[in-house]
């Protein structure tokens, strides 16, 4: 099959644009301070889906592996509303790389919500691990596990898992 | 009542959770031993605390649960149901039947899924209150309307407990007694293999 001089050109274009785009460079270039994250978390333990976006900052300099997180969820079931609010570490490793690991670990305020009760609020702790997968660009896919231990007010576990995006913020 | 309440934190299991909740489960936090109600149901130690959970499927299901007292024996007893749109007017009564208990006034009697034996009193839950008191159970996330528990001084020798739904309704529910905590006998460990009866 033949194809003109600018259809060539404009495949090989697209080509290196996607290069330049999944190089560990161009990963680089666009990790800013600030990252943005909207994952979809599901709990295991009381069943509640919903948002729990997320704001990642680098206190450091490009490169270092140290984040501040803060988290906000409103997640819902079919016996209440949850609504989590975390600040932490995360660690993310890598940098520049296709697939980049995290973990990390915090503290979150818990809180459970119906309409015919005042809420239950707890404080917890809690661990998190996965793996962001560069798309294109700034653009990443996030797959997170979160287990979490209560030893306040109301004793408990849970287990979240979540999935979603996140963004690099130049 | 309020202990009671927070005693709520029973039932659960699988892998680490199920570590993690075994621990927890005998940690000194007041906790039910959980089990999965039968139609005719022994109470083999009913000097502990219990969590039964039961499931109406027709709505004509009278749940008879029997226990014996060597001496007599004061414990709060609590009908809970999960608070869930479709339980919203889902209210199981109970009756604990047992000689030397008062007798039931007439509403009461005439509330009963069957005759009161001659010689037995008993205490009737009616769980007709407007307002329902909410349970947050926090090992495992759930929330429940509860009929409010009422403590109970139930003498030596037999008793029963009777559990019906008048509305003839299906639905889930969780009948708890008790105080005192024991997890002897491996029974929370059951929990873990019946996870989607005790949570979601």
């Amino acid at each position: 099959m033949r194809t003109s001089p600018c259809s060539r050109a404009a495949v090989m274009s697209l080509l290196a644009a996607a290069a330049i785009a999944l190089s560990p460079r161009a990963a680089l270039a666009h990790e800013g301070a600030f990252s943005v994250g909207v994952p979809i978390e599901i709990d295991v333990v009381g069943f509640v889906v919903g948002p729990r976006p997320e704001l990642l900052w680098r206190p450091g300099s490009a490169g270092s592996v140290s984040h501040v997180r803060v988290a906000l969820g409103a997640l819902f079931g079919p016996e209440y509303g949850y609504f989590p609010a975390a600040l932490g570490w995360r660690g993310r490793f890598r940098h520049g790389a296709r697939v980049q690991p995290f973990v990390g670990a915090g503290a979150e305020l818990q809180t459970f919500v119906v309409l015919d009760a005042p809420p239950y609020w707890r404080l917890g702790w809690y661990l998190e691990g996965g793996v962001d997968v560069r798309l294109i660009g700034a653009h990443h896919l996030t797959l997170q596990v979160a287990p979490d231990l209560s030893v306040g007010n109301h004793l408990g576990v849970g287990l979240s898992t979540r999935i979603g995006w996140r963004f690099d913020l130049d | 009542m309020s202990g009671l309440i927070r005693s709520l934190r029973f039932r659960v299991r699988r892998g680490w959770v199920g570590g993690t909740l075994a621990l927890l489960l005998s940690s000194p936090a007041v906790a039910h031993m959980p089990a999965v109600l039968k139609t005719e149901h022994v109470i083999e130690r009913p000097e502990i605390s219990w969590a039964l959970y039961g499931r109406f499927v027709s709505g004509d299901e009278v749940y008879r649960l029997k226990g014996t007292y060597e001496k007599p024996f004061a414990l709060p007893f609590e009908m809970l149901v999960p608070h869930r749109d479709d339980h919203r007017r889902f209210r199981p009564r109970f009756a604990v039947v047992a000689a030397g208990l008062p007798e039931p006034t007439t509403a009461e009697r005439e509330a009963l899924p069957k005759p009161l034996p001659a010689g037995q009193g008993a205490l009737v839950e009616l769980n007709d209150d407007p307002d329902r008191l909410v349970v947050f159970e926090s090992v495992l996330r759930r929330m429940y309307w509860s009929s409010t528990p009422i403590a109970l001084p139930v003498p030596a020798g037999p008793f029963e407990i009777w559990i019906w739904n008048p509305d003839r309704t299906s639905g889930d529910f969780t009948f708890a007694l008790g105080v005192e905590e024991d997890f002897g006998g491996g029974g929370a460990a059951g929990v873990f293999e019946d996870w989607g009866t005790y949570a979601y």
